[in-house]
């Protein structure tokens, strides 16, 4: 089945600390902080990188196996839909 | 050094420059103490003591202070120069494994030797043509870097032609962003095409833009022609206008098939020095750094390069060396620059033997050992400075370094005036230039005279 694609919320903003880094929403004035290797798969994203090249990517610097980078891909995914940080939109395949 | 009507003295392991008048370099050569109350007397004691900062070759396990990733050797312009064929052989990208493998490594080795950082630089080919092996290189260095207290430091030589997204990803991550730019475009295309209808001016200014509003520090890297050489200050003002860098680096072309085939020829090394230095002087006039690779005077160095200071650079194939070069141009001059290897399972090896042979190729350079620019050139770059016709003293690279350093002294001692008399007096500049001997020891045949005088 094709992975969806996402992109990120309009409202955000985002500054690169040395530790991962901080996500503003300039409508509601939340932030968010993110560590490694969440800040890693941010960045990613925001460069529009396919399921597949994230999943590639995100195994390589967390150092996991391509089971657990899939869960947390997935898992770190859906958490930032429900907040409202990405949004879903079509599909990759 | 004979400057003017006056000499230059130089001790650069003491950090001590003067101009003197001949009577007082009478006195040094007659090695008599100034009497006391003599202006000369507090650097005289200082000269007198044995340096404390003496670079010394390296001992012990290695102690790389950044580690070199090349991620690819592929490239994605043709420039006119380029000796390094990546067009012509495609290369594929270093694999993700080999990175990490090396980025560990590196992280382990800070945390193991009490380093407060962790520095990695990319080089290519063109690194960013393997976007995916630089992007997960620096998270995992700065995943590491966040875990163990360290910090993260990277640097890139590209060539900028990336686009918009990745040029923001250089500007976010990046340290520094060593950007080759040869000047405005009509030079810049002429050099560095994208292919042979197509300019890459356009794509790089545009990166050049992006990165001038990043946080990192910008450094343009102008290579210098026969053609281009007398237009530096020129190049230098409109480099600082309009892309206002932290640095500008300007370095003659090397002389390659390519280029000569392209009609590409190097500056006349008179010509360079002369006007590198009025390159530098316009920008100082607008805050940045102007430098020639060869002449950074502020700390004394054994090694021009990465070669001899344990410095790991990975290839593609995880192969480790010494230097960025490919490995034919080493071996085409007799040099064994490997290190080492990242194994398929990620281990990395490096062989002791091969760490002391490059250690002590940083030491032995004979050649340089009466010259005053031996401990800041320190005998330039190891693979092209063995070739048979880099002869001592008399060469373009010997007389450049000479008349660049020695003018850069002058100005630093507020004599800008007599560097501009020596650079536009041919002999005398000439003379400077081609000095077969600079220690004050070897003046002492014409002490007498001088004495005399």
């Amino acid at each position: 089945m094709a992975e969806p694609l996402y992109r990120l919320a309009p409202d955000l903003r985002w500054a690169v600390e040395p530790t991962g880094l901080i996500l503003f929403d300039l409508r509601t004035d939340r932030t968010w902080r993110l560590d490694y290797p969440h800040a890693a798969l941010w960045d990613l994203l925001s460069r529009g990188y396919r399921s597949d090249r994230l999943e590639r990517s995100l195994g390589a610097i967390a150092g996991l196996e391509v089971r657990a980078t899939r869960r947390l891909l997935r898992e770190t995914l859906d958490t930032w839909c429900a907040e409202g940080l990405i949004l879903k939109e079509g599909s990759d395949g | 050094m004979p400057v003017a009507d006056r000499w230059l003295l130089y001790a650069p392991l003491h950090r001590v420059a003067a101009v003197v008048n001949r009577a007082a370099l009478a006195h040094l050569v007659s090695a008599a103490a100034p009497l006391s109350g003599n202006e000369c007397a507090g650097w005289w004691r200082l000269l007198a003591e044995y340096p404390a900062d003496l670079p010394a070759r390296r001992t012990g396990p290695p102690d790389p202070q950044f580690l070199g990733l090349i991620t690819t050797r592929a490239c994605n312009l043709s420039c006119r120069y380029c000796g390094f064929g990546a067009q012509q052989h495609p290369s594929p990208a270093m694999p993700l494994a080999t990175a990490v493998a090396a980025v560990d490594w590196m992280a382990n080795h800070a945390t193991r030797v009490g380093r407060p950082t962790l520095d990695i630089h990319f080089f290519g080919g063109e690194p960013m043509m393997a976007p995916e092996v630089v992007e997960v290189a620096v998270h995992r260095a700065r995943a590491l870097a966040a875990e163990r207290r360290l910090t993260a430091r990277f640097e890139i030589a590209t060539n900028g032609v990336c686009g918009p997204r990745l040029a923001d990803f250089l500007g976010t991550y990046m340290d520094r962003v060593v950007l080759s730019l040869d000047g405005p475009r009509d030079i810049h295309d002429r050099h560095r095409p994208r292919d042979p209808h197509r300019g890459s001016f356009a794509a790089v200014s545009r990166t050049a833009q992006r990165l001038r509003e990043a946080e990192c520090a910008l450094c343009l890297r102008a290579c210098v022609t026969a053609d281009t050489a007398p237009r530096l200050a020129q190049i230098a003002r409109w480099l600082c206008d309009r892309y206002r860098p932290a640095a500008i680096d300007f370095e003659p072309l090397q002389p390659t098939a390519p280029a000569g085939d392209a009609d590409l020829a190097p500056p006349d090394p008179y010509v360079f020095a002369t006007s590198f230095l009025e390159a530098q002087r316009v920008a100082a006039d607008h805050g940045v750094r102007c430098v020639y690779s060869a002449a950074l005077l502020a700390e004394p160095r054994l090694s021009f390069c990465p070669v001899g200071n344990d410095t790991l650079i990975v290839a593609p194939d995880g192969s480790i060396r010494g230097c960025y070069l490919r490995e034919r141009e080493w071996q085409a001059r007799g040099l064994d620059l490997r290190l080492g290897w990242v194994g398929a399972d990620g281990t990395l090896t490096l062989e002791p033997s091969a760490i002391e042979r490059l250690r002590g190729s940083a030491v032995a350079q004979p050649r340089c050992a009466r010259c005053f620019c031996r401990w800041s050139c320190a005998g330039g770059c190891h693979v092209n400075r063995a070739a048979p016709e880099a002869a001592v003293g008399g060469d373009s690279f010997c007389i450049q370094t000479r008349l660049i350093s020695a003018a850069q002294l002058l100005d630093q001692l507020g004599q800008t005036g007599i560097a501009k008399q020596l650079l536009g007096d041919r002999a005398a500049a000439r003379a400077l230039a081609v000095r077969p001997a600079d220690r004050l020891r070897d003046w002492s045949a014409v002490a007498g005279s001088m004495a005399n005088g």
